[in-house]
Order: structure tokens, then C-alpha cells, then sequence
């Protein structure tokens, strides 16, 4: 089974990664985790199955979660993954030195305890929603093995050297740039073991070649497939195309400091003026659906009464009129204040989609008498201006956790805890209602709770919600029992099988 | 010579040295630094702040510099961020991987250059020279990835010659001797083809050029007169003359042998420099773009060294 990535995995210790390359699918084949998300959170939030943990339970007051581990479970190497190794990774992932990027979810966590070899204790500070979530968040490393390393020199070390794994598979090779082969672990204590012999990651960066190579049957799966490829790939008898929901999603961020964009009958304008629906038809193809606000609608948290916006041109000059947009030069340019509506929209250079939504949007808002200058960029650059606030409106997009926690994005940004609402949308009641969503333990209350702030979030648009896509994987038709999802794409790789 | 030597030697040390920090400067002052990617709703806000601190990227810039020339001086050129590798051990795993392939394809360059140009002088401005040189014309206008991608469609999926991409198949990963160079070799016809197909034109142009010119000097008739053929005298005699500028074009060449060409490494999915140093720009991993870029500057000193010594050895009026 040969599998398609467009880059390496830069390091195989989760805790250095910085997650960009899609490395952690690899790396969750190679090491164990206490429990395994489930994709099931369309009605609740995700519930977990068994993994290195056969069972766990909270104390009765919820500030102590205890997990029973399996006896039988084994590194690579023969030796017994145990309770001190949950603790070492724990100290590991909490330890500034190591300066791992999942560092802030442990900060409820006080501490771990080993209370025999198969069974350890989290002690929570606090009683919050995702505890469980949290104590799970990341896998367990040797640490007999990696135990060895001084946390200060985690930055600075090749794991690969010193490669210990847990996993359904074990690193066979390795070629930098080029191919990873892993095979399956015959000591794997797990059940169901996998059934195929190897699994080969091939690098090829370039996503024209992906596919060329897919269809010359030198690629057996092909992951996140473009929209204009999918008719290709369907019409082709040996290859099979997937498609599912992702957790991305895509809107117009207006930078909502600027006094252009700082009233809401503005913004909702120009989200009426947008033609959203022929939008995302026309650059997706099919392939992903209208978005309605801040919340993916393939989750729990997702209010099912938002209304959605409908293009109407006629209503937006409305809005734009009682705030004061004019055309009084006659210039075929609304103006207020003797200044012209314009601005830059900015979109990330490498990415096609997105530049055909900007013409998209700079020919419908010309309609309205807006001038809009499309401008791409390179990626890193984009980031930092939006960062530092300085952009006038960005096509931006979103790949959302499973952890429904609106703060990073939609609070009052906060300098001391960071933030990536770089938008700069501030409004008190929302602020109120997301601090209330994060401390209800009780999903069913935090979802009355969410219900709302979405309402206020779409009732402001501080941004014009696009899009959320589909992922479209393609297979080769012989390559049986996988279930893609947004889980991951080896999320169910142990009933892979190869078919006639 | 020993004072040319070392002053040769001191010219390439300053070189190297502005040029390291020429683009530490750019890198630093580029948008963006290599916490900035960190943004995704599922990576806490504050990890950024924290990474900065980490790298030393909220410090002050005349300390970064300061840091790292100080260890830089003493060979240290420290460890990827992205990778976590150290540089030297990176560069040393991938830049032989583009040495084979741009040296094969220079060679293929210069090789198939020259012997068009000798082709073509046999009767200048006849059919043969006019096709020819339209064809070389073309082959140097159209662009590498048109080139490669063409080269791939047809040799590879449709004739299934040879393989469209990578360095070695997944058998010849686990090979070892014979058939893994056989293997290699076999991956390296398309890449070597698309560098030296691309290049050959301009060669083949540049030599028939000056070829032309020396072919009607006095010493080349003088050769003709003492009974040498017109393709000894144009082997012989002419070419080592005309030969000249194509040195001081290799010599500048020798960059692209050292940092690859990114679109055909990215295109073939050739595990090499121009690869490694795309990404590690884009991610703003600032020690491996300064390893890289040194590794390049050096290779640009010591190319022009070497075109020096053979244009001495090619023009004895020419002495170091």
C-alpha cells in the first residue's frame, strides 16, 4: 500500500513537531495514546474508545481521572509500557524546555500519578467540559528510551536515532525526502492487529505528479484531491474518489478595527453582496457547502437555526447608504468622508482557490461600487500582517479541532494569552457567553449557551462566512475496508485490505 | 602565487561573510518569523508567544546576529529548527543527491553544447545549422517544469521507459550494489534529460558564436594552409580559443550545481537542496537558509577559483 504525502516528517517526537506536514497521521501509527477520539461528534461532543487504556472513571467530585492500562502492552524493544511512561510524557509535554506546541492544554492538569504499573491518576485543578479530551491529548513515549535525553536538548535531537515505537506499525526505513516504509509490528499488543504487511509513505510534493502517479498505479491513495481533478479521478475504473466532511472552513476576514469596516450594516453588506452560493459552487465544484457562521455545522455545537444570508445586491446598497457610502463624485466608487471605498484583500499566493474567490468577490462587490485590489502573498508574510493587524480584509481559513472552545478566535483579543483573532472583533456579550461555554461541564447547557453566541457572532459578521470544504481522498479501487473521515485518514487502517 | 593565494583565499572569506549576513538580515527582516505558521485554532495562541522566547526570536536583533556569527566562526552553524537536525548533517545528506544530478546535467549541457556547435560549423548557415538552431532556441525559451513535465508524460507514462519520479523505486531502496546503482541511474535519465535539455541551447549558441569568430582567424587558415582538415582545425585549434567564455559561464554555474534546481527537484521529487531550502525559507528556519546559503557562497568562491586556473591552463596569455 503506497500512500501519497507531499513532505517528510520532519521529526518523529510529536512533542517537536510543529504539526504542519500532516506528520502526526504518521506518528499516531507508530506510538500508543491512552484512548482513541472517535469521529462521532455531529451530536455530542466525541466520545473515546479504548486504546492503552481499557477503561478509565472519574473520582466523584470529577477532579481525579483514573485509567487502567493493558498488561500486555509492549514498546517496540520488548519493554512494558506502563503507568511511568504516561507520567514521563506528561512531564514531558508540560516541561517549558521541551516546549511542546500542546503545552497549554495540560495547564488544568496539576499532576500524575503512578499508582501501580497499570493504572495512573490525572489530578485536575479544575472541573471543566474537556478533561478527558485533555488528559488524552497527545501519545505516550518511551521513557526508558527517550527518558535518557535532558529535556533542554529536545530541540536539538534526531528521535529517529533513538526510535522506540508502540504502534500498530514500526519505522522499517526511512529516506529523507523520499519514502517511509513502515511494517507491521508483529509484537503489536492491540486488537484488531492490521492487516496489511507494509504501509509505504512516499513523498511527492508536487500534486500534479500525485495524481499522474495515482493513475499510472504507482500511488495507491492520494490524499486531499483537488475540486477541479475530482471528475478525472471518478471517471477512472480503477480508482475509487471519497469524499467527507473536513473540519476547514473558509471566510472573508474584514479587519474590524479599521474604521471602513467598523460598522456592522457595512460588513452585512458586503455579505449580502457577495454571491456566496455561486461562489463556492463555482470554485468548488460540488465539493464543499455554504458556511453560516462560526461553528463547522458537522458538529454538535452547531446551531441549526442560523439564518443563512442570500445574495441581495438591492439590500446591501441600502445598508451601505444608511452608513453613509455614497457615490457623490459620480465616479462609479462609493465615498464617504471624501474618502473611496477601497481596499486590499489579501490571499495566500500558492493557493489557486483561493485567488479565483477573490475575483469572485472583487467582481461582485464592483457591482456594488466597492473597489477591491486582490493582492497574494507568500504564506508566512500573509500570517504576519494579519497578525499584526495590518491588512485591510483577507480571505482566511480555518481547520477547526474537535474541542468546541470559540475563545482564540472570537474573544476580545487578549495580549497576555494571545490570540488568533486577528480580525479584532471585540464584543462584550459574546466575550461573557464564550468565558460561560468553557466552564460548563454539562454540554447540553453549553450548547444553549453556543446557540447564542453564534447568533450574535452572525448578526455582527465580523467576517463573511464562505465555505466549509470537503476532503476528496482518492484510492485505488482494489484497496478495501478504509473509512476516511476527518478523524484522520489511517483512522480505521487496521481493516484496510487489499481486494481482487 | 602564494600572495595571490591568500589574498584569493581572504576575498572569498569577506564574501561568504557579507553574504551570511546579507541574508540573515533579509530573513530577519522578512514578514514573518518561525512562530508566525503557528496559527491554527487548534495549536493555543500562546504557544507562539512561548516559541519565540524559545528560538531567541524576541530578542534583539544585533544579539541574534552577534549569537550566531559567534558560532558560525567556529564551524557551529547550529540545528534546524524545523528538523531539529543540525544543519552540517543535513546539507551533508542532501546535497550529494543534487551534486549527481546537476553535475550529470551540466556535463550533459556542455557535452551535447559542443558537439552541436561542431555539427553546426561543419556547414554554417545551411539547413542543418538553421534547424538546429532553432531547435536549440526553443529547447532554451520553453521553461524547465515544461520541459520535465513533457519528458515525464511521454517517456514515462506513456512509453513507460523510465520512472517519472523520486531517486531510487522502493525495490532499489532495499537493494544494495549493482541493481541499486542501476536503479539510481535508470531515476536519473528524465531529471539530467529536463537540466540538460533546458541548457544545452545556450551552450551550443555561445560556442558556435565564437567558434564562428575564430574560424576565420589567422592561425586557424594557418592550420588549414599546413594541411590540417577543417575539423581538426576547428577541433583542435579553434575550439580551445572559443572555449573561453564558455568557462567563465560554467564557472558561474556552479551555483545551480550546489543549491539545485527547485523545479525539477520539486517535479521529480528529488530529494535535494532546492527542496530542503524552499521549505526552510518559507518556514523562515533561519539556520538552515543562512547553512545552505553559505554552503552555496562557497561554492560560488571556489567556482570562480576553478574557472580562473582553467582559463589559465586553456590561454597561456592568461597566468596566475
Amino acid at each position: 500500500m503506497i500512500v501519497a504525502t507531499t513532505a517528510d516528517v520532519t521529526t518523529f517526537n510529536e512533542y517537536q513537531s510543529t504539526q504542519e506536514t500532516g506528520e502526526l497521521d504518521t506518528i499516531d501509527l507508530l506510538f500508543p495514546a491512552l484512548m482513541t477520539e472517535q469521529p462521532d461528534y455531529q451530536l455530542h461532543p466525541p466520545s473515546f474508545a479504548p486504546r492503552l487504556a481499557t477503561s478509565w472513571e472519574f473520582s466523584s467530585n470529577n477532579r481525579t481521572l483514573t485509567f487502567h492500562l493493558r498488561p500486555d502492552a509492549r514498546w517496540s524493544d520488548g519493554v512494558p509500557v506502563t503507568a511511568d511512561d504516561v507520567r514521563f510524557t506528561f512531564q514531558a509535554q508540560k516541561d517549558a524546555r521541551v516546549g511542546s506546541l500542546g503545552m497549554e492544554m495540560k495547564d488544568f492538569i496539576r499532576d500524575v500519578e503512578v499508582v501501580d504499573p497499570h493504572t495512573v491518576r490525572f489530578n485536575f485543578t479544575r472541573v471543566y467540559p474537556y478533561q478527558l479530551m485533555d488528559a488524552n491529548d497527545g501519545h505516550i513515549v518511551p521513557a526508558h528510551a527517550w527518558g535518557k535525553v535532558p529535556f533542554e536538548k529536545w530541540h536539538t535531537t534526531d528521535f529517529e536515532k533513538i526510535l522506540v515505537t508502540g504502534g500498530p506499525f514500526r519505522l522499517a526505513a526511512h529516506t529523507p525526502q523520499q519514502t517511509i516504509i513502515l511494517e507491521r509490528d508483529p509484537g503489536y499488543w492491540g486488537s484488531p492487529r492490521p492487516n496489511l504487511d507494509r504501509l509505504v509513505l512516499r513523498v511527492v510534493p508536487d500534486m500534479a505528479s500525485q495524481l499522474e502517479q495515482l493513475f499510472a498505479g504507482q500511488l495507491n491513495v492520494v490524499q486531499a484531491v483537488s475540486p477541479q481533478e475530482a471528475d478525472r479521478v471518478q471517471a477512472n475504473r480503477d480508482l475509487n474518489l471519497v469524499e467527507f466532511p473536513s473540519r476547514m472552513w473558509g471566510m472573508v476576514g474584514w479587519n474590524n478595527r479599521l474604521p471602513m469596516f467598523a460598522d456592522r450594516r457595512v460588513r452585512k453588506a458586503l455579505s449580502l453582496g457577495i454571491n456566496r452560493k455561486s461562489l463556492v459552487d463555482t470554485v468548488f465544484r460540488g465539493h464543499a457547502t455554504l458556511s453560516a457562521g462560526p461553528v463547522l455545522s458537522s458538529t454538535w455545537a452547531y446551531n441549526r437555526t442560523l439564518p443563512q444570508l442570500s445574495y441581495d445586491p438591492v439590500q446591501a446598497a441600502q445598508l451601505l447608504a444608511q452608513a453613509g457610502w455614497r457615490d457623490s463624485n459620480g465616479d462609479g466608487i462609493l465615498d464617504r468622508d471624501g474618502k473611496p471605498f477601497a481596499f486590499d484583500l489579501l490571499y495566500p499566493a500558492s493557493n489557486t482557490l483561493r485567488r479565483q474567490m477573490a475575483l469572485l468577490i472583487q467582481a461582485d462587490l464592483a457591482r456594488l461600487g466597492i473597489k477591491v485590489r486582490p493582492i497574494q502573498m507568500e504564506f508566512t508574510s500573509l500570517i504576519a500582517r494579519t497578525e499584526a493587524g495590518d491588512f485591510d480584509a483577507t480571505i482566511w481559513v480555518w481547520v477547526d479541532a474537535t474541542k468546541v472552545d470559540l475563545t482564540s478566535t472570537w474573544s476580545t483579543p487578549s495580549p497576555s494569552q494571545g490570540t488568533n483573532n486577528f480580525i479584532g472583533y471585540s464584543n462584550p456579550d459574546v466575550d461573557r457567553l464564550i468565558a460561560a461555554a468553557r466552564e460548563e461541564p454539562d454540554y447540553t447547557r453549553a450548547k444553549v449557551l453556543l446557540d447564542r453566541i453564534q447568533e450574535l457572532i452572525v448578526a455582527d459578521q465580523p467576517a463573511t462566512f464562505l465555505y466549509e470544504s470537503k476532503l476528496l481522498v482518492a484510492t485505488s479501487r482494489k484497496l478495501r475496508g478504509a473509512d476516511f473521515n476527518a478523524a484522520g485518514l489511517f483512522f480505521n487502517v487496521d481493516e484496510w485490505y487489499w481486494g481482487t | 602565487m602564494l600572495r595571490w593565494s591568500l589574498h584569493r583565499i581572504a576575498a572569498g572569506v569577506a564574501l561568504v561573510w557579507l553574504v551570511a549576513t546579507f541574508t540573515f538580515l533579509l530573513v530577519s527582516l522578512a514578514p514573518g518569523d518561525f512562530a508566525t505558521r503557528l496559527t491554527d485554532p487548534r495549536i493555543p495562541p500562546a504557544a507562539r508567544a512561548r516559541w519565540r522566547r524559545d528560538f531567541g526570536l524576541d530578542r534583539p536583533l544585533p544579539l541574534r546576529y552577534a549569537s550566531w556569527l559567534g558560532a558560525a566562526v567556529t564551524g557551529d552553524l547550529g540545528s534546524s529548527w524545523i528538523y531539529k537536525q543540525k544543519v552540517v548533517a543535513m546539507l551533508a545528506s542532501v546535497l550529494p543527491n543534487t551534486l549527481l544530478l546537476t553535475s550529470l546535467g551540466l556535463a550533459l549541457e556542455l557535452g551535447g553544447g559542443v558537439a552541436l556547435a561542431i555539427v553546426q560549423l561543419r556547414k554554417p548557415h545551411g539547413t542543418g545549422d538553421r534547424i538546429i538552431t532553432l531547435a536549440t532556441l526553443a529547447a532554451y525559451a520553453l521553461p524547465a517544469f515544461g520541459v520535465a513535465l513533457g519528458l515525464i508524460a511521454l517517456l514515462s507514462y506513456r512509453l513507460h521507459l523510465f520512472p517519472p519520479s523520486h531517486m531510487l523505486s522502493l525495490e532499489g531502496e532495499m537493494a544494495h550494489g549493482w541493481p541499486r546503482l542501476v536503479d539510481t541511474a535508470r531515476h536519473l535519465v528524465l531529471p539530467v534529460a529536463a537540466i540538460g535539455v533546458t541548457g544545452v541551447g545556450a551552450v551550443a549558441r555561445y560556442l558556435r558564436g565564437s567558434l564562428l569568430d575564430e574560424r576565420t582567424e589567422q592561425y586557424v587558415l594557418a592550420a588549414r594552409a599546413r594541411g590540417c582538415s577543417q575539423r581538426q582545425a576547428l577541433v583542435r585549434h579553434a575550439l580551445p580559443n572559443a572555449v573561453l567564455p564558455l568557462i567563465t559561464m560554467m564557472g558561474m554555474s556552479l551555483p545551480f550545481l550546489v543549491s539545485g534546481s527547485l523545479v525539477i527537484e520539486v517535479v521529480f521529487s528529488w530529494p535535494g537542496m532546492g527542496q530542503v531550502m524552499y521549505n526552510a525559507a518559507l518556514g523562515r528556519d533561519l539556520p538552515l537558509v543562512l547553512g545552505g546559503t553559505i554552503v552555496a557562497t562557497v561554492a560560488v568562491v571556489v567556482g570562480n577559483l576553478l574557472a580562473d586556473v582553467a582559463y589559465a591552463v586553456a590561454d597561456p596569455r592568461v597566468r596566475v
